[in-house]
């Protein structure tokens, strides 16, 4: 094969890829394009921009998101630290380590990951009542770490499993405690693992929707996600401010994709997941 | 010697340390909630106090119309969501994969991976502004289009709404699926390309005798990950339909949130829970014995 047929043959694969992007986009282009709207702008024709941009829109929906992002701010990051740290301990203890009872701990760790979350919603939210634990923070960060570690844990163990061996050995004959090979060896060397599960963790708790639609009831605690529903109703039929508030909610995870791009791409793909 | 023994048990006690953190929370909040919901699920239970009924609960999920007419729903939205997944995504993973150009693979790669991080509440929004009757997109564009005799009320049609709910985020390419696909083929070794090419395995032979088999282990993840979140899933359901017109789009799901926080019926909703754990475990168990899978992360 020559050149020009390469290039043809990737013409036909370019356009199907552009045609199943532009679907892909289609809402949020319109999304984007009528969040600068008035409705009377929004009625003459909704495809395409129109002068002068409404940027009030902003102002306006900004005024009652920004909370709502601030608090998924504070508790996605306190979460999905929170799984890290707990998560990298356990996965040290059980790859590197022999202990009495390791295998039955390790499967009452693992175990959950065959537990469906439709089980435990109804009595966790009472459970949670009993603690006095609703409509705090804390009704959403501790057992988004709990849940969330597990995971976690499981491919990090494999990870610190397959570290050589002979590292940890000539630690241990500097005199390193267990704590120090694991915050010196073990966690520098798996930095691009951990920003694998650093960013899958905040994809996760960042979305979640019914546990905190459950959980919080008071408006200025509430995450963006379960905000957003309620932004929407109050809004009713403002499309253009209503469409500037998803926009608003949107960037925050945009931009921290665009800020680390190289490990979210390379992370997802250079380990493979699979069954 | 001695001495030997108690260095060991210090050691060990640190180890005991390193995974308390993460066990306490674990019983806390993941056990315990497990326990008194195959505890509770016997009773008639408000959330204070509770009435033993043995098996009243189930016996009364068998009479439940909103539950009976929500099995064929989640079923349906299921086998949807498992055929798009298996395919759309596959498809564009390949097509990208086989890109010459190093670069446009990783322009694409980017641009289906950007939607992934818009916030699936946005993107339900989003849709139910496409599929609003009076200002919504769909309805506009049939009308442009002259097509006017087919625009609809949509999530309001009860003929319709579970088509609706199912093409949510089409063409259904962006996302977690197409990375881990993607991350499959471009872990078959260029060797073995290498000798396909030799042996005359082009195009969509080569699709179907050497990547399929080679990623097998991700169309299984997929497989088996999407029915067990499809099955329990009730979140579009909850934000867009709340199971209506009447029950033509109620799901499993969506008939225990409503009995726990609408009816504050938790223990028949502990029971519906209990149920759908059960069904899914047998699958998980069907699914270990006959496809024999473990998840794995290679790196």
């Amino acid at each position: 094969m020559n050149l020009k047929s390469y290039r043809q043959a990737d013409l036909g694969k370019h356009l199907l890829l552009i045609i199943l992007a532009f679907l892909t986009y289609v809402p949020f282009w319109i999304m984007l394009v009528t969040s600068f709207k008035t409705l009377d702008q929004f009625y003459h024709s909704f495809w395409l921009p129109m002068f002068p941009f409404h940027f009030e829109n902003y102002l306006n929906a900004g005024k009652r998101v920004i909370n709502y992002i601030l608090n998924s701010f504070i508790v996605t990051g306190s979460s999905v630290t929170g799984i890290i740290i707990i998560s990298s301990l356990s996965a040290f203890a059980f790859a590197r380590y022999n202990f009495a009872v390791k295998s039955v701990l390790f499967y009452t760790f693992v175990c959950l990951m065959m537990i469906p979350g439709v089980l435990t919603l109804v009595p966790a939210f009472v459970w949670m009542k009993y603690l006095n634990l609703i409509n705090t923070r804390w009704v959403l960060i501790l057992p988004y770490i709990s849940g969330g570690q597990v995971f976690s844990m499981f491919i990090l163990r494999g990870f610190f499993a397959s570290l050589p061996e002979e590292l940890f050995e000539a630690a241990r004959v500097d005199g390193a405690s267990t704590l120090q090979s694991y915050r010196h060896i073990a966690i520098p060397l798996s930095k691009p693992i951990l920003s694998v599960i650093a960013i899958m963790n905040v994809l996760w708790t960042w979305n979640d929707y019914v546990w905190p639609l459950i959980t919080i009831a008071d408006d200025t605690k509430r995450t963006v996600t379960v905000g957003l529903s309620y932004f929407t109703t109050q809004f009713f039929t403002e499309y253009g401010p209503m469409m500037a508030g998803y926009t608003i909610a949107s960037l925050p995870l945009i931009i921290l994709f665009f800020a680390a791009l190289k490990h979210f791409i390379r992370g997802l793909t250079a380990g493979a997941l699979k069954m | 010697m001695k001495n030997n023994f108690l260095q060991d048990f210090i050691k060990q006690k640190q180890i005991y340390l390193f995974i308390a953190p993460g066990l306490i929370l674990l019983l806390v909040f993941n056990y315990y909630p497990i326990f008194t919901a195959l505890y509770r699920c016997m009773y008639t239970w408000d959330g204070v106090t509770a009435k033993f009924i043995g098996f009243g609960n189930f016996t009364r999920m068998i009479n439940d119309h909103a539950l009976r007419s929500s099995v064929p729903n989640v079923l349906f939205l299921t086998f949807f969501a498992v055929g798009v997944a298996l395919t759309i995504p596959l498809i564009a993973a390949e097509v990208v994969f086989n890109l010459k150009n190093e670069r446009s693979r990783y322009f694409y790669r980017v641009l289906f991976t950007i939607p992934m991080v818009v916030p699936w509440m946005v993107t339900l929004m989003v849709w139910r502004f496409i599929y609003d009757p009076q200002a919504g997109i769909l309805n506009q564009i049939l009308t442009g289009m002259g097509l006017k005799k087919f625009t609809g009320v949509w999530l309001g049609d009860p003929k319709i709404v579970l088509w609706c709910l199912a093409f949510i985020a089409f063409p259904w390419v962006a996302g977690f699926n197409f990375l881990i696909y993607m991350a499959g083929l471009e872990n078959i070794s260029t060797e073995i390309y290498d000798s396909a090419l030799i042996d005359g395995a082009t195009g969509f032979i080569r699709f179907l005798k050497i990547d399929i088999p080679l990623i097998m282990g991700q169309i299984k993840l997929i497989f088996i990950m999407t029915i067990i979140t499809q099955i329990q899933a009730f979140q579009n359901v909850l934000v867009l339909t709340k199971g209506g017109p009447g029950y033509s789009s109620m799901v499993p799901g969506y008939v225990m949130y409503r009995s726990a926080f609408m009816y504050t019926r938790m223990g028949y909703a502990s029971a519906i829970g209990v149920a759908i754990a059960i069904f899914l475990l047998g699958l998980t168990i069907i699914n270990m014995k006959f496809i024999k899978t473990t998840i794995e992360y290679e790196s």
